[in-house]
């Protein structure tokens, strides 16, 4: 599986490649023909979570005709030369999901290869006594996915805090299964910006669910003991209220 | 034609004296000029009192009382003490809703009291802090913290976007003010009478650094007290050795608190007195 090619970049999948050599050729009873020229093209495979894409969490097609971001191929024509064999470069893109490679060349039958993008190793959040998952939509029905130490950090927060105040963690979007763009308006772009590689969680807050006073900085003392940080969105940028969403959301960006 | 492969591959500044201009100032109905700010969590001075240390066998029980000074301009949060030696007990000081206690902090074995909902105001102070762990009073670094608002975020922002790959910040370095205070460390296996000696030497030597004792000729007549008792311990007159090593203690004593000259803080008697005991205890 190759990584999200922003979160390869900048090491949020740290250790997964984005990039990976594709080799094509036109065969003929085994043997690779020389000089062919061969067309590529790339498909996002968008099917509102009724396919292959419904493991990656994006049970949406892109918003207002939105194309799903593909990658990058190094070229979309190449010759298979003498050797018979043509190499070309594809570089995945900020989503998760699988993606379509078409071959197609005059005189041969076209062909199709899938090249699966996103952040491997992240483990599902289980709801546990102490904790209520929360932000499940239709469109990102799985939402608490985080490495290992994000998901055995959450588990020990929230029955620390159910321990000792008897209340339980509202835990909202972490990361969708395989991770990448974590497109809350359904749209395929980075609004939800941070809950891209299963290192972000939110935590209600206010209203029903929501935190005293005295549990929000157990929380954030306790999150930042077991070595994450802590940051607050319950104002908006100008200083107001949020009253949309207030949260708190915690970091992990440590090596695992 | 056949299918594709894909290979992969912190404020002393806070206590600086306002004299005649900021006096002026509010004469003439302005409000006090603001004092510079340091990082979140740094804009506080507080003076950790060592109230008593005390020892049963090879466990020592340290009690601290920590005083947020009257002119910080935070509250106090947290308070981290280094802990060499495996913390066996932290006292609750309040109720557990109020305060939590914690022998760890990310990987490192430390003392620790988190304020969660009454923090301590400017010219407040904590009740009594207290932990136990095996070993012998020492020097350690601690760390107070004051109380602000998590940092924001705005995950809307593009400039989110590269949070991915921002380091986590260590509010133990970035957002505390670090001193330094009496802890515990373990006691090393093959120590000996006179390595403890020559160990309480050196302790006394940086609680004088450090000025928790404030008299120069007295820091060299404790060491003086030192070195007759390694020669009478060379000599094999443990006798000896107690007597200087009570000599010391009385040193110690004679200059501590109310009605004495008042050179050796609390912080090096505790230290001092409780390491000299041990050994004595020990000849």
């Amino acid at each position: 599986m190759l990584a999200p090619s922003d979160l390869s970049r900048s090491g949020g999948a740290a250790g997964q490649v984005d990039t990976s050599q594709v080799l094509v050729w036109v065969d003929s009873a085994g043997v690779a023909l020389p000089n062919r020229s061969i067309t590529l093209a790339l498909e996002g495979v968008d099917q509102a979570g009724q396919s292959a894409d419904s493991a990656y969490g994006h049970w949406h097609t892109g918003a207002g005709g939105a194309a799903k971001p593909v990658g990058s191929l190094g070229a979309t024509t190449v010759n298979t030369g003498t050797s018979g064999i043509a190499a070309v470069w594809y570089r995945a893109g900020r989503v998760s999901g699988p993606v379509v490679l078409h071959a197609t060349s005059d005189g041969a039958e076209p062909a199709q290869d899938t090249v699966l993008v996103g952040v491997t190793g992240l483990q599902a959040l289980e709801q546990r006594q102490s904790d209520t998952l929360i932000g499940q939509t239709t469109i990102h029905p799985i939402n608490h996915y985080g490495i290992l130490t994000m998901t055995t950090g959450l588990d020990a927060l929230a029955d620390s805090l159910h321990e000792r105040f008897n209340d339980t963690l509202y835990i909202n979007d972490m990361s969708l299964p395989f991770g990448g763009v974590f497109d809350i308006d359904a749209n395929w772009t980075r609004d939800h910006n941070e809950h891209r590689a299963g290192r972000d969680a939110d935590i209600r807050t206010n209203g029903a669910g929501g935190l005293t006073l005295e549990e929000r900085t157990y929380v954030w003392d306790l999150w930042e003991r077991l070595g994450g940080t802590v940051h607050d969105e319950t104002k908006n940028k100008d200083g107001t209220p949020n009253t949309t969403s207030p949260h708190y959301h915690l970091r992990y960006r440590d090596p695992e | 034609m056949n299918t594709m492969h894909t290979s992969k591959a912190r404020l002393v500044a806070a206590s600086r004296v306002m004299a005649a201009p900021v006096l002026l100032l509010l004469l003439s109905g302005h409000a006090a000029p603001c004092l510079a700010q340091g990082n979140p969590g740094t804009n506080l001075t507080v003076d950790v009192r060592l109230a008593a240390v005390t020892q049963n066998g090879d466990t020592t029980h340290v009690r601290y009382v920590v005083v947020n000074r009257a002119q910080s301009q935070e509250s106090l949060f947290t308070f981290t003490v280094d802990a060499p030696a495996t913390v066996l007990s932290i006292i609750q000081p309040g109720p557990r809703t109020e305060w939590s206690t914690a022998a760890a902090y990310r990987q490192k074995s430390v003392a620790r009291w988190a304020i969660l909902g009454r923090f301590v105001v400017p010219g407040d102070s904590t009740p009594m802090l207290e932990f136990s762990a095996r070993g012998l009073p020492t020097i350690v670094s601690a760390w107070y913290r004051g109380h602000y608002s998590p940092p924001a975020t705005f995950e809307s922002d593009p400039d989110t976007a590269n949070y991915v790959n921002v380091p986590n910040v260590d509010p133990l370095i970035a957002n505390s003010v670090q001193t330094k205070t009496v802890g515990v460390d373990p006691i090393a296996p093959g120590t000996t009478d006179s390595s403890l000696i020559v160990r309480l030497g050196s302790l006394r030597g940086q609680a004088c650094s450090l000025a928790w004792i404030t008299n120069g000729t007295l820091c060299n007549n404790l060491q003086a007290k030192l070195d007759q008792a390694s020669r009478d311990l060379k000599r094999g007159d443990s006798t000896g050795a107690t007597s200087d090593l009570q000599s010391f203690n009385t040193l110690l004593t004679t200059n501590h608190g109310a009605g004495t000259p008042n050179t050796v803080g609390d912080s090096a008697y505790w230290l001092l007195k409780v390491n000299a005991d041990y050994v004595i205890g020990r000849l």
